[in-house]
């Protein structure tokens, strides 16, 4: 009757216990045991049949008989029932010390907070691995950029340099399309706190009108409009760094707010007097000669040698001409999964034409370039005839574009009609037309009054 | 003679998700398991080899502990430790971070089991491209000198059989 109401209590408690005798064979056990370990009885009672987790310590268990030991604990040890699932037990092995020493080992089932903890332990280790991949990959930066010729040596080994300066400003020069946001990228995820914030801003691509608010946040009611206040992008960057692409945009309004954030790391949101003090890093960029816009009063001087303290010229592609087919070949490689095209490979007349032409867009157009043929080429070859490249830029052409004709010619009249062609082109829109022609806009404003076109 | 089965407990140890427990499943049942199911605690799986010793056959039952990924050596894990003959050092040839600890796993392991032996393990050799994986490079920075390295896949089966067996033969050197 009292051994019934045991079993009964140890079934509620899910728990069971076997005892074994000095030779570690069974002597008692709970109804239960074999069912709750899902262990098939059969005539062998040694301790390693019954419970094959104790194989191997012989010397632990004989510290129990003799009562050296005063336990010994096994803690969620995966069992399987015979349908598959999972079940946890935990043992714990203690001496009976009596007439004749015994071990009492006590089994209890876990399963249900187990099962829990496995769940967190599944996600928490699926973060750690994802976490892995991200920090593996940035790691993997300075492969990613292409090349062997000295110019790009010379990239790399800056980014490794600037990469963990983190107090000093970094100006990125370069054409459009040689890949200054890439770089930008890179100098980030090359240092030692490429997990933090790496934020973008285009100063082309926002409102004059904007871009102190993008920058540096507002408080509600600062303007018209401000229903809510919202934080500014170098704030968003806390930590890591805000990359501002296209510096030379930044409007004359917002430059001294800007120059004395990088003087002071200290700002304030729109509306309001309170300072914020941030640990953001600044990488700016450019394709404009800030030198010329400081001349025409575009830019500041101080805010242009404020963020000229260590600057990068990212070269063309025409400067680095040796890394031209290696770059090819990796969008080849890259396009070809995205495509579904495999095996695709360039003809000696398309890697020729690929080399002699000048890329005035560099990177960007040659990616376009292949991606058009390979999306176009109809069998596994792409020909020189498949690389859809203007004429008028070859490297060779450029040269005897610029050979003055014998009889003069009227610079007045050049200067007039590419002034027209631009505004055709961007349709009216001076600012493009400026950009087209590598102007400011008040430079082309001054040009167009100049030949009296009317817009 | 009559073929003594020789009992013997042995460890696989290394960080999470390098593969220790599809390496057990390979080795015990033929199978592999494409999804990660990470384990918790200790899992313990049985299984018999031969291993040819001075001109005779001797039978192991390998007693496998599937570690989970150790956070620390607390009491919990030397626990599971004790007793052990043998360990197996897994790492993830994909990732850099599962080599930072193995040498540390290995002298707490040798710690607590003086007497064991080890073998270190380079899983998923299926995911890496193996004529531009430098092979030597990685041993280096794994092991000592007098340590062994074998490259594995669980997912194949490339090797498996190998680790448990080398490890079987140094285990019974001993006899």
């Amino acid at each position: 009757m009292e051994e019934s109401f045991i079993d009964l209590l140890l079934l509620k408690k899910n728990i069971s216990y076997a005892v074994f005798n000095k030779s570690l064979n069974l002597i008692a056990k709970s109804k239960n045991l074999f069912k709750d370990i899902n262990h098939s009885a059969d005539d062998d009672k040694s301790i390693n049949n019954i419970f094959p987790e104790f194989v191997g310590l012989e010397k632990e268990l004989l510290e129990l008989l003799s009562g050296v030991r005063k336990e010994y604990t096994l803690e969620k040890v995966n069992k399987y029932n015979n349908d598959g699932s999972i079940f946890y037990l935990d043992y714990v092995a203690i001496p009976i010390i009596d007439l004749e020493s015994k071990i009492l080992i006590i089994i209890t089932n876990s399963t249900l907070q187990s099962k829990l903890e496995q769940k967190v332990q599944q996600q928490d280790n699926e973060i750690k691995i994802l976490k892995e991949s991200i920090t593996h990959l940035k790691k993997n930066t300075i492969k990613q950029i292409l090349g062997r010729s000295k110019e790009i040596e010379s990239v790399k080994s800056f980014i490794k340099k600037v990469a963990n300066i983190k107090e000093t400003t970094i100006l990125l020069t370069g054409e459009s399309g040689t890949g200054k946001t890439f770089i930008a990228k890179g100098i980030h995820n090359y240092s030692d706190y490429s997990d933090t914030p790496f934020i973008e801003i285009n100063c082309a691509a926002i409102p004059s009108t904007l871009i102190e608010s993008e920058l540096f946040g507002h408080v509600k009611g600062a303007f018209t409009g401000a229903v809510e206040s919202k934080k500014g992008l170098l704030e968003e960057a806390e930590g890591g760094t805000l990359f501002l692409d296209e510096i030379g945009e930044l409007p004359l309004n917002v430059q001294p707010k800007f120059l004395s954030f990088l003087e002071t790391k200290k700002f304030r949101h729109v509306g309001t007097t309170k300072e914020i003090s941030v640990n953001t890093r600044i990488i700016a960029a450019t394709n404009k000669d800030l030198k010329k816009a400081v001349m025409e009063k575009e830019f500041r001087e101080d805010l242009y040698y404020r963020i000229n303290v260590v600057s990068l010229n990212i070269p063309s592609l025409r400067e680095r001409l040796d890394d031209i087919l290696i770059i090819a070949q990796r969008f080849i490689d890259t396009l070809s999964i995205d495509l579904n095209k495999n095996g695709i490979s360039l003809t000696e007349s398309a890697k020729e034409k690929l080399m002699s032409y000048s890329w005035p867009g560099n990177i960007r157009e040659l990616k376009n370039c292949i991606e058009r043929a390979m999306i176009f080429c109809e069998s596994k070859i792409i020909d020189s005839d498949d690389l859809l490249i203007l004429e008028s830029d070859f490297i060779n052409k450029n040269e005897s574009k610029n050979i003055l004709p014998e009889d003069g010619i009227s610079l007045f009249d050049i200067e007039r009609n590419y002034l027209k062609e631009a505004l055709k082109k961007s349709e009216g829109n001076q600012t493009k037309a400026a950009k087209l022609l590598d102007l400011s806009l008040d430079t082309f404003r001054y040009r167009i009054k100049k030949h009296n076109l009317n817009l | 003679m009559e073929n003594q089965i020789i009992k013997k407990k042995i460890c696989l140890i290394g960080l999470y998700s390098v593969g220790k427990t599809s390496m057990v499943r390979q080795f015990v049942y033929n199978k592999f398991e494409e999804k990660y199911l990470s384990t918790i605690g200790v899992h313990i799986s049985k299984k018999k080899i031969s291993i040819n010793h001075e001109a005779d056959k001797k039978t192991i039952e390998f007693f496998i502990w599937d570690i989970a990924n150790i956070e620390k050596f607390d009491n919990v894990v030397t626990n599971y430790l004790r007793g052990a003959h043998g360990a197996i050092l897994v790492t993830d040839i994909t990732r850099p971070k599962t080599i930072e600890n193995i040498k540390e796993f290995a002298d707490k392991f040798l710690e607590i089991n003086p007497n064991a032996k080890i073998i270190f393990v380079g899983n998923k050799i299926d995911l890496v491209d193996q004529l531009k994986f430098d092979k030597e490079l990685y041993i280096s920075s794994v092991c000592d000198n007098n340590q062994k390295l074998l490259f594995t896949s669980a997912k194949t089966g490339e090797n498996i059989e190998e680790v448990f067996v080398k490890l079987g033969e140094q285990i019974i050197g001993d006899y």
